[in-house]
């Protein structure tokens, strides 16, 4: 057993990066919202070109290994930027650009790939009967989108959100690749002066099923409440 | 009051409705029967232009309408024009019954929300739905939420009732209360377009039965003329086969 005081120790290095964690997790998902919500209903609705266009793009990013995405976007990337910023003799240095940049576009790309199936999913959910009886009471288009089919599919997509969220923060970790200090990176480096792998290792563990099982609480709070307004009776069971 | 021409539909090979004609007066009941997959659901979707046929035009009141190109604006007016009752009811399940009416008449038609509060207010106790005024609809028995439904659809003064098989999707015990507001309506002088396998229903109600098959009407005329003597063969085994919903 690892002494406790190495492990508090261990414990308070990780959450130092619990902010890098956090931001990694909630930027992404807030840039990534709007997109996969309009990725979603052009995949739920069937538009031709949006529908095949979205579907590649989603087929693209879960079948590259999230590993194989970071090291090309951080070895790749800045090279990239580099010649465009030369070829245009702009004065700015590319390689001061911090990798955190790098990271957040890797992980917003793959988070519209993600919550675009959760909203095509939610989406399909509301029955089409229902917006098509609001257009027989006279909505406009629009009207019976965002009145009918809009507010259902958001609650309707709240438990695959949750996941969606939890699978990054998850996924967040593989931004230690690029030197970002989030809660991985600063358990390897508590390892790497302790030496006691095992106690920082399980200090990064616990601080991942805190964290996650705080969010999923959040989610399905909010989950029960909308769904009791929604139906006047409280028919959620937690999972 | 409604007069269409001309309405054809096909769905790839299949000719669902085969250059149809109808006429309804203001006040008239005409009921629409006939077996399943005759085409009288879409008949109905094309007339509410929720859905373009590939041929014909329908006047309704002053409105002139292309049926296959009806226009945005046309579309909207006629559909404000006219109620529709669902078979399934469709009742915006995130909203109470009192919120499904009001959400008509304000979003649907315009309606300020002191009118409209008064309006849904009338509507409810014409359904007798008084008690279930804030119950969502998945709180409902498939009868209220018909009733539910109708009130939606009656709350802006349609000058046009159509009612799809409005006591298909509901247990036998619960269809009275249904056709109890349906004929309160009748009594009313509200125009109404019904489909429906109940027979005894369309017998007791409309001025005019008309029969769908395959797309073309096959019979017309006054409710006994159709339902007591049948000219054709084909109504004959249709109105056989339905007979135990002739009460």
């Amino acid at each position: 057993m690892p002494e406790s005081g190495v492990f508090f120790g261990t414990l308070q290095q990780v959450l130092r990066g619990l902010p890098y964690t956090l931001l990694l997790t909630f930027v992404p998902l807030a840039f990534a919202f709007l997109p996969g919500l309009w990725f979603g209903w052009l995949r739920a609705k069937k538009s031709v070109v949006g529908s095949r266009l979205v579907g590649a793009y989603v087929t693209l990013f879960r079948s590259l290994p999230l590993v194989l995405q970071m090291l090309f976007a951080y070895s790749w990337l800045p090279s990239l930027l580099a010649s465009f910023v030369r070829a245009r003799a702009w004065d700015i240095d590319v390689f001061s650009i911090s990798p955190i940049y790098y990271a957040l576009i890797v992980l917003f790309l793959n988070t519209v790939a993600a919550l675009s199936e959760v909203f095509r999913a939610a989406f399909s959910a509301v029955s089409r009967h229902e917006v098509e009886a609001a257009l027989a009471v006279g909505y406009k288009k629009r009207q019976a989108f965002f009145r009918v089919w809009l507010p259902q599919a958001v609650t309707y997509a709240l438990p695959n959100l949750a996941s969606a969220t939890v699978n990054l923060v998850r996924q967040s970790s593989l931004a230690y690749l690029m030197t970002v200090p989030e809660m991985t990176a600063r358990a390897r480096m508590a390892a790497g002066l302790t030496f006691d792998t095992i106690t920082a290792y399980a200090a990064l563990l616990l601080s991942y099923v805190v964290l996650c099982f705080v969010i999923d609480t959040i989610y399905d709070v909010v989950y029960a409440r909308v769904i009791r307004k929604m139906t006047g009776t409280l028919r959620y069971r937690g999972t | 009051m409604l007069t269409i021409e001309g309405l054809t539909k096909r769905y790839g090979a299949l000719v669902v409705l085969d250059n149809i004609s109808l006429t309804i007066e203001r006040g008239e009941i005409v009921s629409v029967i006939g077996p399943s997959g005759g085409g009288k659901t879409t008949l109905l979707r094309m007339i509410d232009l929720l859905e373009p046929a590939d041929r014909g035009e329908m006047t309704l009141g002053d409105l002139v309408v292309d049926l296959k190109r009806p226009g945005k604006k046309t579309t909207l007016a006629v559909r404000r024009r006219i109620g529709f009752v669902f078979q399934q009811f469709n009742l915006f399940s995130h909203r109470t019954v009192k919120e499904n009416i009001l959400d008509a008449l304000i979003y649907g038609h315009g309606y300020a929300k002191p009118e409209a509060e008064k309006r849904a207010a009338e509507v409810i106790a014409m359904v007798d739905l008084e008690d279930k005024t804030d119950a969502y609809p998945i709180t409902l028995s498939g009868g209220q939420a018909q009733r539910a439904a109708i009130a939606r659809a009656i709350a802006p003064s349609p000058d046009l009732l159509i009612l799809d098989e409005p006591t298909s999707a509901l247990d036998p015990e619960l269809t009275g209360e249904v056709i109890a507001v349906i004929k309160a309506l009748a009594t009313q002088g509200m125009t109404m377009l019904l489909v429906t396998h109940h027979i005894g229903l369309a017998r007791e109600l409309a001025d005019r039965v008309l029969v769908l098959d395959a797309g073309r009407f096959i019979e017309e005329g006054p409710v006994a003329n159709v339902l007591e003597h049948p000219q054709t063969d084909r109504t004959r085994s249709f109105l056989e086969r339905v007979r135990n919903l002739w009460r």
